[in-house]
């Protein structure tokens, strides 16, 4: 009947407008660029199971309108969401300006314990850069982010962007950093935890011991 | 606020059980195990240290039902895993106080979706195989004899009946650890919750028992079986709700928040702001607020009338073709004869594309409908000389200007970024250095000099775009687009209070059309109806192919036959799809991904009749509420001002027309 999965993750996707949001959420669900696609008014929605660390997860990702103006509207669907994708443009300096206030948003609205990863989105538009790789990987560091350089249009670690996130949520869940159970914690658990309640718990516990090597 | 929250407690979760435990003695029917609840992490305190093994073991309490007797239940963690314990300590200092008794309202309004599917899934069903491998915990219940059964060296399992109490209390390092006693007095040993979780295993057992604080002791807590008398004597206790009676019970079951709160508003006001639901999430919840009757699912066999209003049957409508003549409503001097006779023809059938480009300067406004030719030629020679005067505004602004001014800068950039992706697909605005790009980007720039507060903000573009394909001038344009802009202006403003009021606005109609509808969409925390927002704040652009795009708005344009047709619209699009939303598993995430897929399907001609006919529906229903009479124009509050000639302008003088003429049954086919 419905996708089986182990666990359900609320993502969003964050930042400036024409940033490539709406681009990378297309990227990832269809696996090809967006043509032509226009800027996105409100919010829109989009899901996919991924497998990560033989856990399956289904990412239930918003994608928000980028422009100031509209925050109050998009921010209302910030509430409980386990993690985010911050991005910028690595040809905009303005766009990566504005972090710090996307930041706040997300950490200050979303579940607390949020995982964000910073993405510098059109990699491909190498020539037209004006934000260093260095200089936003310090950013990242500084305000506890991960961060990698994607390219919609090329499909670039854009995968790998959101693969990296849902990895990082599972592991804070098996160190018992997350609790699945907490209200407005992002994360649900699906039909399939419930087949490994089943089995024998020994699994479970060596399976922690090696996610927090 | 410590102690507030404790009182509360104990009947928030009673009003819970009542749906739960219904559905779960279904189920103890079918299947012989049931797993309640289960938390890991849980590490038993054996206060052996003499002997030669560890003190504190990890294990795994947990909640379980077998053959239907509540129990709760501790097991150790298999070999492999007591390997582990250290690996497993690994909560920050700082989240340590989550587990803390705060006050839990119970709901979470924007993801309600997912705590109310984790209720189901933790209630879920083990099959009776799995039931083997907790074989030692079913001697204490089977046999009925020791309340307390110890299998192997520690693990337990103590039916609830046989809970006397259970304390709650914070180890040094911020954990919680909790000692149960059970009715024969034995005390267990503490259980140490070193991954939180005990708030909502106290939450689990609530479903079966009520754990009443003790008035001595805030972190004691006595087990008490749910039963009436159990409950009444615990509120006696408190001494809130002095009327007492047998019957509080019952009425509490009935009508929790106001039997509650009736009794708590004895004590303070305060109960009442942290219980009630937020008004934020509009009338979503207003049912459950307190005065007003339980709804029609908390009282089976009621049947609960939730709209007064009789509509009568939706009468036919017939939309007609599309105004194919223009010289002959003009006079000799140019002026037009009947601007009425025009507007009820573009309502009903739109125009026909070459008129468009002629029709559109009166529709939004760049024409007096009572110019004379000669008037309109001055009046275009004029407005281009102001256009351009402000085009040359911001093209005479140099980079370093633009430097130190930032709003600018921001239109600018959020413009480019913007014309690139408005409306690629049609001709007009394809391809790389197409002029039509430079046209959007010029006029849209220009119109931030006009109107610098409000500026650029996304979904203008979308507003031009057909306007400057129709026009085909950048002039024009401009100026039918701040004709728009009249009208819709509010909906970009940065309170959005417009858009707000739209939304409360169209959920006021749809609860006078569909309750069913609008009760179907509060059940799933879309009753705010936010995902209709891209409809109103653009007018529907995006739903619809270009075409049909122009169509729909020169009808919008008319302002017939209420200024808010647009909701009409939305009302329509929404009953369209009723059966596919309250027919399929849609949550609040499938909702919106549903209404934003319907982008490109809708029949606009269908949508049109359907609107009409659902203004010509409610406007002949006699008894309408005052509120959609409001919203329909039908009826406005006197205002303190005066003056009604201030307000009537010729907009209301054709809506008055046609608000005579819509009570007439005979009106669709005067229209035609």
């Amino acid at each position: 009947m419905s996708e089986t999965y182990d666990f359900l993750f609320k993502f969003l996707v964050i930042g400036s407008a024409g940033t490539g949001k709406s681009c990378l959420l297309h990227q990832f669900i269809e696996n090809k660029f967006k043509q032509d696609s226009n800027h996105t008014i409100g919010v829109e929605f989009g899901s996919r199971v991924v497998n990560v660390g033989g856990k399956t997860v289904k990412l239930q990702i918003w994608d928000t309108a980028g422009q100031e103006r509209f925050r109050s509207v998009t921010r209302s669907y910030y509430r409980g969401a386990a993690g985010a994708l911050l991005v910028y443009d690595i040809t905009s300096r303005e766009t990566y300006n504005a972090l710090t206030n996307w930041l706040t948003d997300a950490r200050t609205l979303a579940s607390p314990n949020i995982v964000i990863i910073l993405c510098g989105n059109k990699k491909d538009l190498d020539a037209d850069r004006e934000v260093t790789f260095l200089e936003a990987s310090r950013f990242a560091q500084e305000n506890e982010l991960m961060f990698l350089e994607t390219s919609a249009l090329t499909g670039e670690n854009v995968e790998e962007g959101f693969l990296k996130c849902a990895r990082t949520i599972l592991n804070k869940i098996d160190s018992g950093e997350l609790d699945p159970e907490r209200m407005g914690s992002g994360i649900q658990y699906g039909d399939a935890s419930l087949r490994q309640l089943r089995q024998p718990r020994g699994s479970t516990a060596q399976n922690k011991q090696q996610c927090s090597c | 606020m410590k102690l507030n929250s404790v009182f509360m407690e104990p009947p928030a979760a009673a009003l819970q059980t009542e749906e739960q435990q219904v559905s779960a003695m279904g189920l103890t029917h079918l299947w012989f195990f049931q797993l309640i609840f289960e938390k890991e992490g849980v590490y038993l305190h054996t206060n052996a240290k003499k002997m030669l093994q560890d003190t504190t073991l990890p294990g795994f309490i947990r909640v379980v039902e077998r053959a239907g007797v509540p129990a709760l239940e501790w097991s150790p963690l298999e070999d492999e895993g007591r390997s582990a314990p250290a690996v497993l300590y690994s909560k920050k200092d700082g989240e340590e106080g989550e587990d803390d008794t705060k006050f839990d309202p119970g709901y979470e309004p924007d993801w309600a979706v997912i705590s109310t599917v984790k209720k189901d899934q933790q209630a879920a069903v083990k099959d009776s195989g799995a039931a083997g491998t907790f074989v030692a915990g079913l001697c204490g219940t089977a046999a009925g004899l020791s309340s307390v059964c110890s299998t192997g060296q520690w693990s337990f399992s103590l039916p609830l009946s046989e809970l006397y109490s259970l304390r709650r209390a914070r180890f040094s390092l911020g954990r919680n650890f909790l000692v149960l006693t059970s009715r024969g007095g034995h005390p267990l040993p503490p259980l140490h919750f070193h991954r939180g979780g005990t708030r909502e295993l106290l939450r689990a057992l609530q479903r079966y028992i009520i754990l009443d604080q003790s008035p001595m002791d805030g972190r004691l807590f006595l087990a008490y079986p749910h039963d009436s008398g159990a409950l009444s004597q615990s509120f006696d206790k408190l001494q809130l709700m002095d009327d007492g009676g047998s019957d509080l019970v019952s009425r509490f079951i009935q009508d929790p928040y106001a039997t509650t709160f009736g009794g708590f508003s004895k004590v303070t006001n305060f109960f009442k702001a942290a219980l009630r639901p937020p008004d934020s999430t509009g009338g979503s919840r207003a049912c459950r607020d307190p005065g007003l009757p339980p709804q029609a699912d908390d009282e089976p066999g009621f049947e609960l009338i939730t709209c007064g209003v009789e509509l009568g049957p939706r009468p036919d409508v017939c939309r007609g073709p599309p105004l194919d003549r223009w010289e002959e409503f003009l006079d000799p001097e140019g002026r037009v004869k009947n601007p009425e006779r025009i507007r009820d023809l573009v309502f009903r059938g739109g125009i026909a594309p070459p008129l468009r480009k002629e029709l559109w300067k009166f529709l939004l406004g760049f024409y007096p409908w009572n110019s004379t030719a000669k008037e309109r030629e001055d009046i275009l020679r004029s407005k281009t000389d102001e256009y351009f005067r402000m085009k040359v505004q911001w093209k005479s602004v140099s980079e370093e200007q633009e430097m130190r001014n930032s709003l600018l800068r921001g239109y600018r950039s959020l413009i480019e970024r913007d014309v690139s992706r408005t409306d690629r697909h049609n001709t007009f605005f394809s391809g790389n250095d197409n002029p039509g790009l430079t046209l959007l980007h010029d006029v849209l720039m220009t119109y931030c000099m006009y109107n610098f507060d409000l500026g650029y903000v996304q979904g203008m573009s979308d507003l031009l775009a057909p306007v400057l394909f129709v026009t085909q001038n950048e002039v024009e344009s401009f100026w039918c687009l701040t004709g728009f802009m009249e009208l819709v202006h509010q909906n970009f403003e940065e309170s959005q209070e417009a858009m707000k009021q739209q939304l409360l606005q169209l959920s006021i109609l749809l609860r006078a059309l569909d309750p069913e509808l609008c009760d179907f969409l509060d059940s799933q925390d879309s009753g705010s109806l936010c995902f209709c927002f891209r409809w109103l704040l653009i007018w529907f652009k995006r739903e619809f192919s270009f075409e049909d795009i122009l169509l729909l708005w020169e009808v919008l344009w008319t302002r017939l036959p209420c200024e808010n047709f647009h909701l009409l619209i939305a009302c329509s699009i929404l009953e369209s799809q009723r059966g596919e939303l309250i027919g399929s598993d849609h949550d609040f995430n499938t909702i919106l991904k549903h209404i934003n897929e319907l982008t490109m399907k809708l029949d606009v001609e269908e949508v049109l009749q359907g609107a009409e006919a659902i203004y010509l529906q409610l406007t002949r229903c006699q008894d309408l509420p005052l509120k959609v009479q409001q919203v329909l124009g039908l009826y406005s509050p006197p205002s303190p001002e005066g003056s009604p000639e201030s307000q009537t302008g010729e907009t209301d003088h054709v809506l008055d027309q046609s608000q005579a003429g819509s009570s007439d049954p005979q009106t669709s086919a005067e229209l035609k």
